[in-house]
C-alpha cells in the first residue's frame, strides 16, 4: 500500500549554495504538498554541518512539515569519498553522493554507507551506470536519485540528452530492482516542484506509475526513518530494538 | 458535434501560477504552450489536444483550467513543471488536480459553490 507521505530529499539552502533560507524552502515545500524535505547542502566540513542542523532544529518549531538534515558529497576521487563518508555517516540521516564521474558512481554503489547516488548521468555521454554498478547498488541498498534540477537547468539538446539518460537509468533500475528516488534538487524555492509533477516526469520517462509514486513517497520516507532509527541506536544491524527489559 | 463514443475523452486540469508578482494571463498562456511544446514537441502537443480555457482565469488567485486529452494528463503535468520563469519573474506552475468536467474542477479546486446545490 503506497503512503501519501511525500519527501523531497534534495534542496539547497543559503547556508550552502542555495538562494533561500531553510524557512522559505520549508514554507514553499509545504505549500506544494510535501510532507517533508531534506536540506542537503554540499558537504563543507563538520562545523558547517553542525550549523545546518541547528538551523533546521530552529525552523522545525515553526513549520508543520518534517525538515531533515542531509548532506551531498561531491568528492574529487574515491579516497576523498571514503574519507567524507567516515566523517558524515554518523551525523546525518541522509547521505547522498553527486554522481557523474564513473569511478565515483561505482564507488558509491559499492558502499553501503551511501543512501542515494544522485544524477549519475550528469555531463556524461552515457547514463553513468552499468550492470556492475546496479548489482552492487541493489546489494548495498543504494538508491538512484533523479534530480529534476538537472532537467530544469538544461535546454534543448542538453535537456533531451539528460531525459534520455534518466529514462535509461529508470529502466535499468527496474531491471536490477534498485529503488529510485525523485527529488527537486532545487537551489532556490522556485526550483522546488509539486510531488505529483515529479511523479509525472518519472512516469513519462518509463517508470511504472506505482514505482513512480513510491519514488517520491515510500522510498525516501523509508530511507529517512531507517537512518533516524540507526542514529538513535534503535536499529542495529537490521534488528530493531522496541523495548528494553 | 461527434457522438459521445467518438468524442475525445477530455480531462480538465486546474492549475495555479505561484509567483511573487502578478502575472498577465497572456503571458501565462505563452509560458504554458512554450513548456508543453518544449517537452513534448509539436507533435506531442498536438496529440495532447490541449486547450487553455480562457474564461476560467482567476486573476487575483492566479488559477485557471486547461483541457487535455485523457492520455496526455501526465505528460502535460510534467511539462508544466518545466516552466521556471515568465519574463523575469520566477514562477511555479502546479496542477491542483484533474476533473472530468469544468464545473467539477471549479467546485473541487477553485472552491466555487453552486448556489443551486442549496435548493
Amino acid at each position: 500500500m503506497l503512503s501519501m507521505r511525500f519527501y523531497d530529499l534534495q534542496t539547497f539552502s543559503n547556508m550552502g549554495t542555495g538562494e533561500h533560507n531553510i524557512a522559505e524552502l520549508a514554507s514553499m515545500a509545504e505549500r506544494l504538498g510535501w510532507t517533508g524535505i531534506a536540506i542537503a547542502d554540499n558537504y563543507d566540513g563538520q562545523q558547517k554541518l553542525a550549523q545546518l542542523k541547528l538551523g533546521i532544529a530552529a525552523v522545525q518549531q515553526q513549520v508543520k512539515i518534517d525538515v531533515v538534515p542531509a548532506v551531498t558529497l561531491r568528492p574529487n576521487d574515491v579516497a576523498e569519498l571514503k574519507k567524507q563518508l567516515n566523517e558524515v555517516r554518523q551525523s546525518v540521516p541522509i547521505v547522498m553522493v553527486a554522481g557523474g564521474d564513473y569511478t565515483i558512481n561505482r564507488a558509491a554503489c559499492e558502499d553501503n554507507r551511501v543512501d542515494i547516488l544522485v544524477h549519475p548521468e550528469l555531463n556524461r555521454p552515457d547514463s553513468g551506470l552499468d550492470d556492475i554498478c546496479l548489482t552492487m547498488a541493489a546489494a548495498n541498498g543504494v538508491a538512484i536519485g533523479i534530480s529534476f534540477n538537472t532537467v530544469l537547468r538544461a535546454a534543448r539538446k542538453a535537456r533531451a540528452r539528460a531525459l534520455a539518460h534518466i529514462a535509461t537509468n529508470i529502466e535499468l533500475a527496474a531491471a536490477f530492482r534498485v529503488p529510485i528516488v525523485v527529488m527537486s534538487g532545487g537551489q532556490s524555492k522556485w526550483e522546488i516542484r509539486d510531488p505529483r509533477q515529479l511523479i509525472a516526469l518519472a512516469s513519462i520517462l518509463g517508470a511504472e506509475l506505482p514505482h513512480a509514486f513510491a519514488a517520491a513517497s515510500d522510498v525516501p520516507f523509508n530511507i529517512v526513518e531507517k537512518n533516524k532509527k540507526k542514529l538513535a541506536g534503535t536499529l542495529v544491524g537490521g534488528v530493531e530494538v522496541i523495548g528494553r527489559a | 458535434m461527434l457522438p459521445p463514443t467518438l468524442r475525445p475523452r477530455a480531462r480538465y486540469l486546474a492549475y495555479e501560477v505561484i509567483s511573487d508578482t502578478k502575472i498577465e494571463f497572456a503571458d501565462v498562456i505563452n509560458a504554458i504552450w512554450f513548456s508543453v511544446i518544449g517537452l513534448l514537441g509539436e507533435l506531442g502537443a498536438a496529440e495532447a489536444h490541449m486547450r487553455i480555457i480562457k474564461d476560467s482565469w482567476n486573476a487575483p488567485k492566479q488559477l485557471g483550467l486547461l483541457r487535455v486529452s485523457h492520455t496526455a494528463v501526465e505528460p502535460v503535468r510534467a511539462s508544466l513543471a518545466l516552466a521556471s520563469r515568465i519574463g523575469d519573474t520566477p514562477v511555479i506552475i502546479r496542477v491542483l488536480g484533474v476533473s472530468g468536467t469544468i464545473k467539477g474542477a471549479r467546485k473541487k479546486f477553485f472552491g466555487e459553490i453552486d448556489l443551486g446545490s442549496f435548493a
